[in-house]
């Protein structure tokens, strides 16, 4: 929770974060949560900004 | 200012401490942390208004420690800074004797950390308002606007580590940043170097922040670093009901487990 509250404080886009509690033997909830994280980052597009940060300030 | 130097000499002369930390005359006009052994040396110490840099610090730093027991005068920000570093296993009664200085200067003797705690729990403490207003108006901007406003401040950072090494909380003898096999953090101070060491230090701060303020005091850039911290405070003051440093018992909402822990956004 409080990670997730200093990402948005520090402006990480947290709609592309996702947390979830999965145990080894639950394949088919990984499977299900794997796509959906899938399916929504999809619609987002890539993270332009973080993309930049990565590069920014490197000479 | 008399009361403060006759304590400090009686601390030493009755062995409560071998070494008095308190605040001396440095340059510039500046107050300085001293430290006096010797009580012919009290009449050395100083308190007044711009007494601010929070002494705890050097409760933890190794050159200290080795001079024995320790004296600390102690304003409210420290007071807080000694009881959590007790509530860590960090401090015991062998270790430190602690004077508490009110706002108008007058000293409370603490007989031991029990009494230190009892007391701290009694006073109310206020983060700085300037800085909760600085805080609530980062949080008022849209992501993007937060995402520009950190970009800007923390691109200027050089990593000096000023930062934690003015934060009491910031004992560890081997940090993270230190740690190259495998290297968690990158050592170059580029955009994303700087922004994963100013979360890093955050995160390690969550309910343990007691809002001195001293990191962002400490940064030679006057980076707003302590926001950062503050509102990690904030946070757990509104999300777990929590204050750091009030109280000798370990329950820092990281790192202890409550049934009714909230976690809506786990699924």
């Amino acid at each position: 929770m409080s990670f997730r509250n200093l990402m948005d404080f520090m402006g990480i886009d947290t709609r592309r974060v996702y947390f979830s509690w999965v145990s080894a033997a639950e394949g088919a909830k990984w499977a299900e949560v794997v796509n959906n994280v899938n399916k929504e980052i999809q619609k987002l597009g890539p993270y332009e900004a973080y993309q930049k940060l990565a590069w920014a300030g490197v000479e | 200012m008399e009361a403060l130097q006759k304590k400090a000499q009686e601390l030493l002369t009755t062995c409560r401490a071998n070494v008095v930390i308190g605040y001396g005359q440095g340059s510039d006009d500046k107050p300085r942390a001293i430290f006096v052994t010797d009580p012919a040396g009290a009449d050395k110490l100083i308190f007044n208004d711009t007494c601010k840099q929070n002494l705890g610090v050097y409760l933890m730093k190794a050159e200290v420690k080795k001079l024995g027991k320790m004296g600390i005068f102690a304003t409210k920000p420290v007071m807080r800074t000694v009881v959590l570093l007790a509530s860590e296993n960090q401090l015991t009664d062998i270790d430190v004797t602690v004077i508490g200085v009110n706002e108008d200067g007058s000293l409370v003797d603490f007989e031991n950390l029990q009494a230190l705690e009892n007391h701290v729990k009694t006073i109310t403490f206020e983060p700085d308002p300037a800085d909760k207003a600085k805080i609530e108006a980062i949080e008022k901007m849209t992501v993007e606007e937060r995402w520009a406003y950190w970009q800007d401040q923390l691109s200027k950072c050089f990593k000096c580590y000023a930062c934690r090494s003015a934060c009491p909380m910031c004992y560890c003898s081997r940090c993270t940043v230190e740690c190259n096999q495998p290297q968690w953090i990158p050592v170059p101070s580029h955009h994303l170097g700087n922004f994963e060491w100013h979360m890093m230090r955050a995160m390690h701060l969550v309910g343990r922040c007691i809002e001195c303020g001293e990191c962002g005091r400490a940064c030679p850039l006057d980076l707003p670093v302590h926001l950062l911290t503050q509102k990690m405070a904030a946070d757990a003051r509104k999300d777990f009901g929590w204050q750091a440093g009030m109280s000798l018992k370990l329950e820092n909402p990281l790192s202890s487990f409550k049934p009714d822990d909230k976690e809506s956004f786990i699924k």
